[in-house]
């Protein structure tokens, strides 16, 4: 490899995105060609300057000064709310008096069950969000609170190696 | 569940317009956001201007989010937007005229570091900070991911949902990018 092929290559060396067979190419020119050692140090000073940048706590008010400002968006309610008016229900009660007094003969006899369907397996049409939300409906606080969980579990080990 | 699944459900809630939900998010993401911008801007009274804004933004936005595992890049880089166009904003460049200057000579009295060395610096943040605001977003975002905020190329593949190898080329067209921009500062 010539200096103009190492330098194309030189920033994902830098970063350890080279398969191992290149990046013994790329040492070997290095160990050789000054020049090409000069430009890997520009691009390791770059890294440097970058950080880490130091972590700091938001103020303590900052989440009630969000909040405040948070317009309200219509929360999607389950069919059966939007649909729940007086006049309606007058009428749904009727024509449910009649399909039961309809179906009494039939409800002596045995009805198959049916199976529940696997939340992920949604219909079309229906979007993700939706079923996510319809999966949490009988557990609101589930997701919280694994999410803590998880999070708790999560947060020591961020110490994975870094590149310089 | 995976932290990844319980953060979906988090995000899906919120896009319902659950503002319980939200402020769980906030709670996951409040402190790096703010950080982010605060190490950008150098200000803690903007800084908390902008995070507030980030979050209302991404608030009004979040029903047109296309993919809830996408949300922490997503909001990040409605940060990094937000502090760019504030960076760039035509406005007085603070404290480097005028009395100001006697001030922080002052202040900058007892520090090891004197006043030259302490202006040179902050020169050089804000060149640093302009130089990542010119990278693309998908260079941008995971050189502060694993630059500033110091996350294992893993991780930041894992939160973006894309593959390792791809987080290590956009770090390294996006260090290339920022090497020739700051080539002052880095060059011997
Ligand atoms: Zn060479």
């Amino acid at each position: 490899m010539d200096c103009a092929e190492i330098l194309k290559i030189l920033p994902d060396y830098t970063v350890g995105a080279l398969e191992e067979h290149i990046a013994a190419h790329v040492r070997a020119h290095l160990a050789e060609c000054e020049s090409c050692r000069r430009e890997l140090r520009a691009l390791e000073n770059t890294g440097a300057l970058l950080g880490p940048m130091p972590a700091v706590d938001a103020p303590r008010d900052l989440w009630a000064a969000i909040q405040a400002q948070l317009e309200p968006r219509a929360r999607r309610k389950p069919a059966w709310r939007v649909y729940w008016k007086p006049t309606v229900a007058v009428a749904a009660a009727a024509a449910i008096l009649i399909a039961v007094l309809l179906a009494w003969p039939l409800m002596q006899a045995p009805v198959p069950l049916t199976p529940d369907l696997p939340v992920l397996a949604t219909a079309e049409g229906t979007s993700y969000a939706e079923a996510q939300i319809a999966g949490a409906w009988d557990q609101p606080l589930a997701d919280e609170a694994s999410l803590a969980l998880a999070m708790a579990v999560i947060e020591p080990e961020n110490s994975g190696e870094m590149i310089q | 569940m995976s932290t990844e699944a319980a953060e979906e459900k988090v995000v899906a809630k919120a896009q319902a317009g659950d503002q319980r939900a939200f402020g769980t998010l906030y709670s996951q993401y409040g402190r790096v956001i703010y950080s982010i911008i605060r190490h950008m801007i150098g200000n803690e009274e903007t800084a908390a201007d902008l995070a507030q804004e980030t979050f209302i933004r991404a608030w009004r936005s979040l029903p047109r989010l296309q993919e809830p595992k996408a949300f922490g890049g997503w909001l990040r880089m409605i940060a990094l937007n937000l502090t760019r166009d504030w960076v760039r904003a035509d406005r007085p460049t603070e404290p480097l005229d005028g009395e100001n200057d006697e001030e922080m000579a002052r202040q900058w009295a007892d520090d090891e570091a004197g006043p030259a060395d302490r202006l040179r610096t902050s020169e050089q943040q804000r060149q640093v900070t302009e130089a990542v605001h010119r990278l693309n977003e998908d260079q941008r975002l995971v050189i502060v991911m694993h630059h500033l905020e110091g996350k294992p190329v893993a991780e930041i593949g894992r939160e973006l949902g894309i593959p390792v190898g791809t987080v290590l080329s956009r770090l390294a067209r996006g260090r290339e990018a920022l090497r020739i921009k700051l080539a002052p500062y880095v060059e011997e």
